[in-house]
């Protein structure tokens, strides 16, 4: 199913899942006040690859996936502590285009996007720049369509690191790790098996941002389940992501995805 | 599929290092009622609790310099229990505060915090009002350094370089000895006096106010003035008021460009103005960016100025330091640079984004700075009532500029200090201009 994630700050954490070139590892996870024991979790005939499948399959199934090509999603974003409230508009195109624009009240509008090989940002505020290295990485696995289906090409590793309690309920730990090395802890909810929760802490340009996300609120639209409401926490400040209409195979401009005049500059340059 | 928020956000979100970055929260406009002595106790222990904790969850540095926190507590926290007023009690937490060794941590007696107050609006927006005067804190007075055109000060003919001696009738002397007592040595006295004053002269459109000036004449001149709105944009941010903006940009002859930004809001005009302005400007011989009176806003807007007048790559402004984690403001070099000199104008009202940028800029060696000594108030503090009445100012975060300079609380050097005496003001000049003009047109 497709999910979509809320990525404040960092071009971070992918979307999709993460091959599992190998094993899962059953070893202690990293350190939380709510771990459940390891072994009292996964049943030993589950792998990573098991989990994820089950993942696909709980949110509409790899069949209802493959019906899809593009999505169109509109959203709420809105940080309380500051009293702010933006619209969000998304386009994704198979395989790998994204286009993301953010209109935050007098703050102004921030654009995102990527035609399958140039990830790129703009901002009212702080102008328009080309991202690179980890970040280009980030955007890039991002913009993958349908990205649930293609973990195993999308990452180095994705390693079940065993179960532990999101909210009280146990989950499925899993770690995914890009080509590069960076990480994203995604927690799959044992008994729905729905993405609950994931963090990452991610090397930005302007520095190691963690944030975490919970997902929540699931809905189905044309076969498969995504969350509707995503609650972002990085910096300490929270920021909450609200689906308000998606749309599936849409036909969007090949303009949407062409890079802004003044970022092909920027190339130029 | 995936949605990224931005860098660009995540600054706006992170630093919305506002406005002269002193949110008082509401103080009481009355002395609470005198306790009985366990009661007053009780407040005391309370208030130093209040601070102790504040520092201990809420500072940048977990460590606190590697002071035995704990142990400051368990010597002095008697003491407070053994006062027998508030102000027994204050001297002891200030000796709390100070073994931080940093400024913009402060106990303000409740006087004072009304006294700065004043009748401050909430929001700028409506009803608000004034007359139409820009203030500073000089030489040791409230001087009148600007006059908007248009405004009741003009039409009274009022001329920068008059002192106000009274508000209402009022006597601004003793609320400026007030706070002149609680902020002696700080850099955050000039924002503070400033704002004080500013803060009186308030008020519904519509209404009016008495002032007494000495205007450098035989006798003082007392003045009746309306106020009114400023005829310029407003904006705000989530929580922050509305402010009034002053972006102006403009030749002076035909060798300089001048932009003046009174506050970093409303980045679709500013940063788009400002990019507009420099590529019109582009075949001068500088660039004079004033930033007096800029109180700060969104950091974000500093960052993308400084793209446009740098092109270097992973050059950063500085570093905020919070609690959780470190955030470099790196410039994002954008399609069309700036190429001439650039000087920025600041005053000991340039706080927040305004000491961002210009201690970011001159570090990067592409700005000259003239003018005073900033307010050091780089990032948000806060003023809290404590429990027993008194203020506690506190700031939760640290800034380095790009070379290590710490600028809260210490504030941004000029390269070029100047403070106009009343004999210049009078006479209509700006002797801060004239030098960062003169410095853009010398051959060296």
């Amino acid at each position: 199913m497709k999910r979509v994630s809320l990525f404040v700050f960092v071009a971070a954490v992918a979307v999709g899942c993460g091959g599992a070139k190998k094993p899962a590892a059953r070893g202690p996870s990293a350190a939380a006040d709510d771990r459940i024991a390891t072994d009292s979790g996964a049943p030993s005939s589950l792998t990573a690859d098991d989990i994820l499948a089950l993942y696909v399959e709980a949110t509409g199934g790899r069949a209802a996936y493959e019906k899809l090509s593009s999505r169109v999603a509109k959203a709420t974003m809105v940080l309380p502590s500051l009293g702010v409230k933006g619209d969000v508009e998304m386009y994704q195109q198979a395989p790998n285009k994204s286009y993301m624009k953010l209109v935050l009240g007098q703050a102004g509008t921030v654009e995102q996007g990527t035609d399958g090989t140039v990830v790129w940002e703009r901002s009212a505020m702080t102008g328009v720049r080309v991202l690179s290295g980890q970040e280009r990485e980030l955007g890039l696995i991002g913009a993958v369509f349908n990205a649930e289906l293609k973990y195993k090409e999308l990452y180095k590793s994705v390693q079940l690191m065993g179960i532990e309690a999101v909210d009280g309920a146990p989950a499925y730990k899993l770690v995914f790790t890009t080509p590069s090395g960076q990480t994203e802890t995604r927690y799959y909810d044992k008994d729905t098996k729905l993405l609950v929760k994931s963090s990452a802490t991610v090397q930005h340009q302007m520095g190691k941002i963690s944030s975490t996300t919970r997902y929540s609120d699931y809905r189905a639209v044309d076969g498969v389940r995504m969350p509707f409401k995503m609650e972002v926490s990085a910096m300490n400040q929270k920021r909450v992501l609200t689906l308000t209409d998606v749309k599936h195979n849409v036909a969007i401009p090949a303009s949407r995805f062409a890079l802004p005049p003044d970022v092909q500059k920027l190339l130029d340059k | 599929m995936k949605y990224r928020v931005s860098s660009a956000l995540c600054l706006c979100l992170a630093t919305v290092a506002c406005g002269g970055s002193t949110a008082s929260k509401a103080p009481a406009k009355t002395t609470p009622p005198a306790p009985k002595y366990s009661e007053l106790t009780k407040r005391n222990l309370a208030s130093f609790d209040k601070v102790w904790t504040t520092i201990r969850d809420r500072h940048w540095d977990p460590k606190l310099g590697g002071l035995d926190w704990n142990a400051v507590r368990a010597e002095l926290r008697p003491r407070v229990g053994r006062a027998k007023s508030v102000a027994e009690a204050r001297v002891v937490l200030r000796e709390m505060l100070a073994r931080l060794k940093q400024s913009h941590f402060g106990i303000l007696p409740l006087s004072t915090l009304d006294a700065i107050r004043g009748n401050a609006p909430k929001n700028h927006h409506g009803g608000v009002g004034d007359v139409g005067i820009t203030v500073r804190y000089l030489h040791g007075a409230a001087m009148v350094t600007r006059v908007r055109a248009g405004s009741a000060a003009q039409t009274a003919k009022v001329t920068p370089g008059w002192i106000i001696l009274a508000i209402d009738g009022k006597p601004v002397a003793p609320m400026i000895q007030k706070i002149t007592a609680a902020y002696k040595g700080s850099t955050m006295l000039p924002l503070m006096v400033s704002r004080a004053v500013a803060a009186r002269l308030y008020g519904p459109v519509g209404s009016k106010v008495k002032l007494r000036f000495d205007a450098a004449t035989a006798k003082p001149r007392e003045l009746e003035l309306a106020r009114d709105k400023p005829n310029v944009p407003y904006a705000s941010f989530g929580h922050l008021p509305k402010m009034p903006i002053r972006f102006e940009t403009r030749r002076l002859g035909k060798d300089v460009a001048y932009v003046a930004l009174s506050v970093f809001l409303d980045p679709p005009r500013v940063v788009k103005g400002f990019a507009k302005a420099i590529t019109d400007m582009r075949d001068t011989k500088g660039l004079i960016l004033d930033l007096r009176g800029n109180p700060g806003g969104l950091a974000g807007i500093a960052i993308g100025i400084g793209g446009y007048l740098q092109d270097k790559p992973n050059q950063a402004l500085g570093t905020m330091i919070t609690r959780v984690g470190k955030l470099r403001f790196v410039l994002n070099p954008q399609p069309t640079i700036y190429k001439g000199k650039v000087a920025v104008l600041i005053d000991g009202l340039s706080a927040s984004s305004s000491e961002i940028l210009a201690a970011g800029l001159r570090d990067l060696e592409r700005a000259r700075l003239f003018g005073r000594f900033t307010a050091g108030a780089s990032l948000p503090s806060e003023i809290e009532r404590l429990p027993n009445g008194d203020g506690f100012q506190y700031a939760f975060a640290n800034y380095l500029s790009a070379a290590g300079e710490r600028l809260e609380g210490r504030g941004v050097a000029p390269d070029v200090e100047i403070v106009p005496s009343r004999k210049q003001l009078m006479a209509g000049k700006d002797p801060v201009l004239d030098a960062a003009v003169a410095w853009i047109r010398a051959k060296q």
